[in-house]
C-alpha cells in the first residue's frame, strides 16, 4: 500500500503539473510567461489600422528607437478589439505603455485615471488645432492626457462616370459649395435609377461609426446632447428629427444597401470598390484601400443650415506605469511637425498641428482628393466635438447605433418623431448611467 | 454496455436492410448523394473562395469552378498577422491541455466508477454538476481570477481552468463502469495498489475511451473561442479561432483572406479527425 | 486503517479535478454573484448597487429579445438537428458500403471550430456577393437580405447551426440503430407494418433514451452558442440574432457594464442548471435500468 500511495502522489503531481510548474523557467520563451518582466524597457504600443497606417507606425517606432535607443513593440489589433485589449490589460495590471485611442474614447480612460498627464501641456498647446486639443484635455482642464495624433473626416466619393451618366452636373469641390440635402437626395435618386440592383450610396456609420450620423444633426443645427452635456435634448430638437427623417429615407427609398445600417459588417470603401454602390461616404484613411474602384471624385458632405464634418482620427495616450517617462517621450516624438507630416502622408491622414505646412504633406495616393479632405476637416465644429468626446461617448455611440438601426431597418410606418423620442431617451439614460 | 455498443456498428447489425426492390436501394443512394453534396458544398466553397482573387469575390463574379486560382488570400492571412504564431499557440495549448485533461479525467473517472468511499455520490454530483456550468457565463469572474494570479496573456489561463472537463470525466466514468468489478476485486485481493490497478489493469482495457478523450478534448481545445478571446487579448498570444476573428475584424468582407485562414485552421483538426475517426465515432456513438 | 487509506487515495485521485473545479468554477461563481450586484466598468472601482442590475434586466427589451431568441433557437434547433440526424442515420443504415466515409462527411462540420463555421456562414450568406443570393438571383429571384432583415438573419444562423451540429446526432443515432430490436422489427414487417409504422412503433421507442440524451446535448450546446453568432452576425441586425451569452459578453466587455453582463450570465446559468438537474435525474434512472439489465 505504501508503494501505491507514493505512485499515486507522483501521478497526481503529473496531473497537476499544469498548476505546479507555471513559473518554471523551461516554459519561458515558449509563450507561457504571462506578463513581461518590468525591467524590460521595451514600450508596448497597442494600435489598430490599415496596412498603410501600421507601416507608418512601424516607421515612427523605428525612428524613435534610432533616436532614443528605446525599443518599441507594436501590438496591432482589429479596430473592434481595441477597447477589450486595452481594458483587459488595465484590469490585469499590465496595460500597454502607449495606445492609440479614438477621440470618443479619451474621456472614458481619463475618467478612469489610467492616463499619464503631459506635464508640458501648456507648451504643446499652441501648436495644435483648438478642437483637437479640447478633445484630449476635457472640459475644465488645461492638462492633456493624450496627444492629438491626426484627424480624419469623411467625404462623399462619387463614381465619376456614374455622375455623368446621371447628369448630376458639375460636382462641388469646396464645403461652401456643397449640395444641400435636397440636392443630395436628388443626386442619390438619379444614381440609383442608373442601374437596378446598384444602390446610390452607402454611409460610413458602421463599426462604432454611429457618431458620424451626428454630422447630419449638426448640419441642420440640431444637438443630441444638452449644452451642459449631462443628458440628451428632450424632446429632440428639429435638427435631430430632420436628420433622422432624411437618413431613414435613404433606407426606405432603397438608396443605400440595407446591409449598410449601423451594425452592418461591411465597410463603405469595400462596397464602393466592388461597384455595389455608385457613391460612398468614405474616410480619408481608406483612400489607399480603393483597389479596383472606378474613377471617382471626392465631393464635400451635404450641408443644410451649415456644413459640418465628423471628428475622426485618433490620439495617442500613455498609461501610468513603470515606463511612463519613456511613453510620454514617444508621444512627443510622434507629434513633432516632421513626424506628423510623415505619418499623415504615409497613412492618408490629416494633421492636427496648425504648423504642418501643406507642402510637407506628400500624399502618395489621391493627393488632390486629400487636399479636399483638408478643406472638409476645417468644417469640424466645436459644438459637435464636445458632444462626441464626453466620457460616456462610447455608450452614447452604442445607443445611437441601436436607435438608428431601429429607424433604418424597422417598420417604415413608425413616425420619425417616435423614433427620435426613443433615441433621445436611450441616449439620455446612457449619459446619466 | 457502452463498450459493447462502441464496436457494434459493423455490418452484422444491419439486419433490416432494404429487402425491397432495387429501385428503393437506388432511391436511398440518390438521396444520400444529394445530402452529401449539400453537406460538402460549404466546405468546397470555403476552398474555392480561399483560392480566388479578392476583387473578383467582392464584385460577386467569383466562378463556381476556380478558373484562376491565386494564393493572394493565403498571403494576406499569413503575412499581415502572426498567423503561424497562432498555429503554434494553439498547438502548444492543445497538447498540454489535452494531456492534463486525459490524466485528470482517467483518475477522476476511476475514482467515481470503481472506488467505494464515503462521499462518492456527493462528489459525483458536485463535480459533474459544476463541470456542466457553461464556461461562457463565467467569463468575467474567471477573467478577474486569472488576472489576480497574473495569468492574463499566459497559456496557463487557458490550459488550467479547462484541465477538468465534464466530457472527459463523464466518458471515463461511463466507460469504466462497464469493466467488471470482479477483475478489479481480484487484483485488490492480490494486494495490488489502486494506482497499479488503474495503470496495469484498467487502462489497458480503456484504450478506446482514451482515444475518444484525446480526440474530443483536442477538438474542444483547438476550437475554443470565448475564453481564449477573453484571457489572451494580446494578438501574439492568440489561438487560431481568436486570430481568425481578428482577421475578420480587419478584413470584414475580404472573403478570400478569411477563407484562407479558415482552411489553414481546420486542416490540423480534420487530419486528426480522419486519423482517429473510428475511435471518435464509436466514442460519440457510445454517449447516450 | 486500511479503509481510511483507501478512502484517502480515492480522494487523491479526485483531487486534481476537484481543485480545478473549486478554484476555477465554484469560486468564480461566487464572484459572479457578487459582481452582478455592482456597477463595474472594469476600469475604475466597482460600486455596489444591490439588485439594480436584475431590476434593469426585467425592463431591458434587448434582454427579453435575447431570451426569446435563445429559447426560440433551442425550440427550433432540437427537432431540426434530431430530425435531420435521425433521417440521415436511417438512410446510412441501409447502405452496405462506404459508411465510414459518409459518417466522416456529416461529422466534419461538427469538428471544425464555431468561428470557422461562422466565417463560412458569412461568406455563403453575404447578401451582396454571397453564393446563396447569387444563386437566387441567377434563377430570377430577389436576393434575401440575410444581414439586414431580422427574420432572414435568424434563418441564416439556424441553417448554419443545423449544418454544423447534425453530425453528432447522425453518429449517435446510427450507433443506437445498430442494436435495434431485430425480432420486433421483423415481426412488425410480417404483420404488414410499413416503414413509417415500424419507425413510429418500434424504432422510436427503442431510440427514446438516445433522443433524450441528444435533446439535452443540443439544448445545452444551444444555450452556449457564442462563437457562431458573435462572429457571423454580431447579434444583429437590431438584436435579431442576439442570444443571452452574446448579449452578456457585449454588455460585460464591449459596453463595459460588467455587473450587468454578469447578471445576464447568471440567468443563463440558472436555466442551464435547471436543465442539467433534470438530465441528471433522467440519466440516473436510465443508468439504474441499465445496471439491472446487465
Amino acid at each position: 500500500m505504501g508503494v501505491s500511495r507514493r505512485v499515486a502522489l507522483a501521478a497526481l503531481g503529473l496531473g497537476a503539473s499544469g498548476l505546479a510548474s507555471c513559473s518554471a523557467p523551461v516554459w519561458q520563451g515558449f509563450g507561457l510567461d504571462a506578463v513581461r518582466p518590468a525591467a524590460d524597457d521595451e514600450l508596448l504600443v497597442t494600435l489598430w489600422g490599415t496596412a498603410a497606417e501600421r507601416r507608418a507606425f512601424t516607421a515612427l517606432a523605428e525612428g524613435f528607437r534610432a533616436s532614443t535607443g528605446i525599443p518599441v513593440r507594436l501590438q496591432a489589433v482589429p479596430f473592434s478589439r481595441r477597447g477589450t485589449t486595452v481594458d483587459t490589460g488595465i484590469r490585469a495590471g499590465a496595460p500597454p505603455d502607449v495606445f492609440r485611442v479614438t477621440y470618443n474614447d479619451v474621456g472614458l480612460y481619463r475618467d478612469a485615471g489610467v492616463l499619464a498627464p503631459l506635464p508640458d501641456s501648456a507648451a504643446l498647446r499652441p501648436a495644435f488645432g483648438e478642437q483637437f486639443w479640447a478633445a484630449v484635455t476635457g472640459p475644465g482642464s488645461d492638462t492633456a492626457v493624450a496627444v492629438p495624433h491626426h484627424t480624419d473626416t469623411s467625404m462623399l466619393l462619387v463614381d465619376t462616370a456614374a455622375a455623368e451618366a446621371a447628369r448630376l452636373g458639375p460636382l462641388p469641390a469646396e464645403p461652401d459649395a456643397a449640395w444641400d440635402w435636397d440636392r443630395f437626395l436628388d443626386a442619390c435618386r438619379r444614381l440609383a435609377a442608373l442601374r437596378p440592383g446598384r444602390a446610390a450610396t452607402a454611409v460610413n456609420w458602421q463599426s462604432d461609426g454611429a457618431y458620424r450620423w451626428l454630422n447630419w444633426v449638426d448640419q441642420a443645427d440640431g444637438r443630441l446632447l444638452t449644452p451642459t452635456l449631462d443628458g440628451a435634448v428632450r424632446p429632440p430638437d428639429d435638427g435631430l428629427r430632420a436628420a433622422l427623417d432624411l437618413t431613414r429615407r435613404l433606407f426606405d427609398e432603397g438608396l443605400v444597401p440595407r446591409s449598410t445600417s449601423t451594425s452592418g459588417g461591411v465597410t463603405t470603401d469595400e462596397l464602393f470598390s466592388a461597384g455595389t454602390v455608385a457613391s460612398a461616404f468614405v474616410g480619408n484613411f481608406s483612400l489607399g484601400d480603393l483597389e479596383g474602384a472606378p474613377a471617382w471624385t471626392a465631393v464635400p458632405l451635404p450641408r443644410a443650415a451649415q456644413a459640418s464634418a465628423d471628428l475622426g482620427g485618433n490620439a495617442l495616450a500613455a498609461t501610468v506605469g513603470p515606463r511612463t517617462e519613456q511613453s510620454l517621450a514617444f508621444l512627443r516624438w510622434c507629434v513633432t511637425p516632421e513626424n506628423m507630416a510623415a505619418f499623415c502622408s504615409a497613412a492618408s491622414a490629416l494633421p492636427t498641428r496648425v504648423d504642418v505646412p501643406a507642402t510637407a504633406l506628400r500624399y502618395p495616393t489621391a493627393p488632390d482628393a486629400m487636399s479636399r479632405y483638408v478643406a472638409q476637416a476645417a468644417t469640424v465644429r466645436p459644438p459637435l466635438v464636445e458632444q462626441v468626446t464626453i466620457p460616456r461617448a462610447a455608450a452614447v455611440t452604442a445607443e445611437l447605433a441601436d436607435g438608428l438601426e431601429r429607424a433604418f431597418l424597422g417598420d417604415p410606418a413608425t413616425p420619425t418623431a417616435d423614433l427620435a423620442d426613443g433615441l433621445a431617451a436611450a441616449v439620455d439614460r446612457a449619459v446619466r448611467r | 454496455m457502452t463498450r459493447a455498443r462502441s464496436g457494434g456498428s459493423g455490418s452484422a447489425a444491419l439486419h433490416v436492410r432494404s429487402r425491397g426492390s432495387g429501385s428503393a436501394a437506388l432511391r436511398v443512394r440518390v438521396t444520400v448523394t444529394i445530402l452529401v453534396i449539400v453537406w460538402l458544398l460549404p466546405l468546397y466553397w470555403m476552398l474555392v473562395t480561399a483560392l480566388s482573387a479578392p476583387g473578383v469575390v467582392a464584385a460577386g463574379r467569383q466562378p463556381v469552378l476556380p478558373d484562376a486560382p491565386t494564393l493572394q488570400g493565403v498571403r494576406t492571412a499569413v503575412g499581415e498577422f502572426p498567423f503561424l504564431t497562432w498555429v503554434a499557440n494553439s498547438a502548444a495549448i492543445a497538447v498540454v491541455a489535452v494531456a492534463a485533461n486525459l490524466v485528470m479525467s482517467l483518475l477522476a473517472g476511476y475514482a467515481l466508477a470503481k472506488r467505494r468511499f464515503p462521499g462518492r455520490a456527493a462528489a459525483s454530483v458536485f463535480v459533474l454538476a459544476t463541470l456542466t456550468v457553461p464556461a461562457e457565463v463565467l467569463l468575467i469572474p474567471q477573467f478577474d481570477l486569472v488576472a489576480s494570479i497574473g495569468w492574463v496573456n499566459s497559456f496557463w489561463a487557458v490550459i488550467v481552468p479547462r484541465a477538468a472537463d465534464a466530457f472527459g470525466v463523464l466518458l471515463a466514468r461511463q466507460y469504466m463502469l462497464s469493466i467488471p468489478d470482479e477483475v478489479i476485486d481480484a487484483a485488490r485481493v492480490d494486494g495490488a495498489g489502486e494506482l497499479r490497478i488503474l495503470l496495469e489493469i484498467v487502462l489497458p482495457l480503456c484504450r478506446p475511451v482514451i482515444a475518444v478523450i484525446l480526440t474530443v478534448s483536442f477538438m474542444y481545445r483547438w476550437n475554443e473561442f470565448a475564453w481564449p478571446l477573453t484571457a489572451l487579448p494580446d494578438p501574439d498570444r492568440a489561438t487560431l479561432p481568436v486570430g481568425l476573428s481578428f482577421l475578420q475584424g480587419q478584413y470584414a468582407t475580404d472573403y478570400p483572406t478569411l477563407m484562407s485562414g479558415a482552411v489553414l485552421s481546420v486542416l490540423p483538426v480534420l487530419v486528426l479527425f480522419i486519423a482517429a475517426q473510428r475511435a471518435f465515432v464509436s466514442g460519440l456513438g457510445a454517449q447516450r | 486503517m486500511r479503509a481510511v487509506r483507501a478512502h484517502a487515495s480515492a480522494w487523491l485521485m479526485l483531487a486534481p479535478v476537484l481543485v480545478v473545479v473549486v478554484v476555477f468554477v465554484a469560486y468564480p461563481l461566487i464572484g459572479a454573484v457578487a459582481t452582478s450586484l455592482t456597477r463595474d466598468t472594469g476600469l475604475g472601482a466597482a460600486r455596489g448597487v444591490g439588485l439594480a442590475n436584475y431590476a434593469e434586466l426585467a425592463r431591458d427589451p434587448v434582454f427579453w429579445r435575447a431570451t426569446a431568441n435563445t429559447i426560440g433557437l433551442t425550440v427550433l434547433l432540437v427537432p431540426l438537428v434530431l430530425g435531420s440526424g435521425l433521417g440521415i442515420a436511417l438512410l446510412l443504415r441501409r447502405l452496405t458500403r462506404g459508411r465510414a466515409v459518409l459518417q466522416a462527411v456529416f461529422l466534419a462540420p461538427y469538428v471544425v471550430s464555431g468561428v470557422v463555421v461562422a466565417l463560412l456562414g458569412r461568406t455563403v450568406f453575404d447578401e451582396n456577393v454571397g453564393i446563396v443570393n447569387r444563386a437566387l438571383r441567377g434563377v430570377g429571384l430577389d436576393g434575401v437580405a440575410w444581414q439586414s432583415s431580422s427574420g432572414a438573419a435568424g434563418l441564416s444562423v439556424l441553417i448554419v447551426l443545423v449544418w454544423a451540429r447534425s453530425g453528432l446526432a447522425v453518429i449517435v443515432y446510427l450507433a443506437a440503430l445498430a442494436d435495434a430490436p431485430r425480432t420486433q422489427l421483423e415481426a412488425a414487417a410480417l404483420d404488414g407494418a410499413g416503414p413509417w409504422d415500424r419507425l413510429r412503433h418500434v424504432l422510436l421507442p427503442h431510440l427514446r433514451p438516445t433522443t433524450v440524451f441528444l435533446a439535452v446535448v443540443v439544448v445545452v450546446e444551444t444555450f452556449r452558442t457564442f462563437d457562431v453568432v458573435y462572429v457571423m452576425t454580431g447579434g444583429g441586425p437590431q438584436h435579431a440574432t442576439e442570444l443571452l451569452v452574446t448579449y452578456s459578453y457585449a454588455q460585460g466587455f464591449d459596453a463595459r457594464a460588467q455587473g450587468y453582463g454578469t447578471a445576464i450570465g447568471l440567468v443563463v446559468l440558472a436555466v442551464v442548471g435547471l436543465g442539467t438537474a433534470l438530465w441528471w435525474r433522467v440519466q440516473a434512472r436510465t443508468e439504474d435500468t441499465a445496471v439491472v439489465e446487465r
